[in-house]
């Protein structure tokens, strides 16, 4: 989670400082700053599920303010929103999945998507991800969205740096396998 | 020659120092298989770039600030499950009042990647959550890949927690029953008090939780000697005979019995389970004729291989 500061706004010290206090407006501030990329994470870690990615920002966010004491700096703040993100999903996955084959969930929610992709590229993209086992999946996903080192994906991961490799490897190559199957050619 | 597999994403990024970064290129030269991989990695990352950054729902803030939940209802939730049934199997799907689901089944129950249910006709089966299921009376045969403990089924008397297998759980109309487990292993738990019920064995539940685990293949003295300990005491004569069918396989169902049968009783199984060649060589016998805890839970680990 970058939280860059854009120009003319508090630092991110004050910022957390002020939202930690109970500041709303900071609180909104440091939301904005960081849920879209929670939430684009989500959205493609669940294959396009709008209600499964609401309910995965929804909780980083709110355990984000419950536990804002404990925190006393940016890094700190990213890290752990990152460490979240993962949790979140994959928890959320595990509520999800066991009563419902991601494969027809998958299929169902694109058809009723249709209208809302942005393109033919980017829904077959985003249906190739969905195919990917979940850690290669929430690592690609990171890696992407929020531009993460190896060192921040390792803490995020909870893994080591050697394993980040690894998955980020295997997921980029096994995604384009999934996209050549989906378009039935090879990859 | 060492491939570079797990090396590709950072190489093909160009963040791979030197001089990792020099190895990797002369490997890719010779390497015809790390060279399709990493043309795989190349396109997996270019194709990424079609994957735009989503705009936030509108009501975003607003959740998060009210702290609203948003999470399906969890009759929304039984539900989905009730669907699937129905989609799979043959099924009826009953309803005694919104907030007391009960599904009374036949057919399969999706558990997503985890593996599947299927409930015997006439079972009636709760969906506490989408892992958790109760199962009131009838039968579940259950084929489970998910973690260990993940999975859970309670009936009236004690809770079957999966370790990752095939088993069946079978419940009759006075809420005792029998779990069997097919391959790999179940818990059977109640009261904080767990039995480990391995591939093979059988175990009955009933109103004090689990019972002995028995081999499948147990001869009949040991099932008779098993039963007369669960009602309440074995006579010397069936323990005789008991002890004399046992096989090696027989010997967790021995350490099991151990604590049903009368401390007169005690030694002679211990010995019996000496004398299938299954003691532990530092498990002290005296411990275990005493029904010292950690003895009995190092012997009853050792003969499940836990």
């Amino acid at each position: 989670m970058r939280l860059a500061v854009a120009e003319g706004s508090q630092d991110e010290a004050a910022l957390i400082a002020s939202a930690r206090d109970g500041g709303e407006a900071a609180r909104q501030e440091l939301f904005e700053r960081c849920a879209p990329r929670v939430h684009a994470v989500a959205l493609h870690f669940f294959g396009g599920d709008a209600s499964a990615a609401s309910d995965v920002v929804q909780e980083v966010f709110v355990k984000a303010f419950d536990r804002l004491a404990g925190f006393r700096g940016e890094a700190q703040l990213a890290t752990w929103l990152h460490r979240v993100t993962v949790n979140a999903c994959l928890d959320e996955r595990r509520s999800r999945r066991k009563l419902v084959a991601l494969d027809a969930a998958e299929g169902e929610r694109m058809a009723h998507d249709d209208a809302a992709e942005r393109s033919q590229r980017e829904a077959l993209v985003r249906r190739a991800v969905a195919r990917l086992p979940p850690k290669l999946r929430i690592a690609v996903l990171l890696r992407h969205f929020e531009d993460l080192s190896y060192d921040e994906m390792a803490r995020a991961l909870g893994c080591s740096m050697g394993t980040v490799a690894s998955r980020l490897s295997r997921g980029h190559a096994q995604l384009a396998r999934e996209l050549a199957a989906l378009q039935g050619g090879a990859p | 020659m060492k491939h570079v597999v797990d090396e590709l994403d950072a190489f093909e990024r160009g963040t791979l120092p030197e001089p990792a970064s020099r190895r990797v290129d002369e490997h890719l030269r010779e390497c015809a298989g790390c060279r399709e991989e990493a043309r795989l990695v190349r396109a997996g990352q270019q194709a990424l770039a079609a994957l735009g950054m989503p705009p936030l729902p509108r009501d975003a803030w607003e959740a998060v600030r009210t702290r609203r939940p948003r999470r399906r209802p969890a009759a929304a939730r039984w539900l989905a499950a009730a669907v699937v049934v129905a989609a799979i199997g043959s099924a009826i799907v009953a309803t005694r009042r919104p907030a007391d689901p009960v599904v009374v089944a036949t057919g399969r129950l999706s558990l997503g990647a985890f593996g599947h249910v299927d409930i015997e006709q006439g079972s009636i089966v709760r969906v506490e959550a989408p892992m958790h299921l109760r199962l009131e009376r009838g039968a579940v045969h259950a084929v489970v890949t998910a973690p260990p403990r993940l999975f859970v089924v309670d009936t009236p008397r004690a809770r079957a927690i999966d370790l990752g297998c095939s088993y069946e759980v079978r419940v009759d109309e006075n809420g005792d029953g029998t779990l069997t487990v097919d391959a790999g292993a179940v818990a059977l738990e109640r009261a904080m008090r767990e039995v480990v019920v391995p591939a093979g064995f059988a175990c009955a539940i009933d109103a004090r939780g689990a019972g002995v685990p028995v081999s499948q293949r147990a001869p009949d003295a040991l099932r008779v000697l098993v039963a007369q300990a669960a009602r309440g005491g074995a006579t010397h004569p069936e323990l005789a005979a008991g002890l004399a069918a046992a096989r090696p396989a027989d010997a967790l169902t021995l350490a099991h019995l151990l604590p049903r049968v009368a401390a007169s009783q005690r030694p002679a199984v211990r010995a019996a389970i000496q004398s299938l060649g299954r003691w532990p060589a530092d498990l002290d016998p005296a411990d275990v004729d005493a029904l010292d805890a950690a003895a009995l839970s190092k012997l009853v680990g050792s003969l499940t291989n836990r």
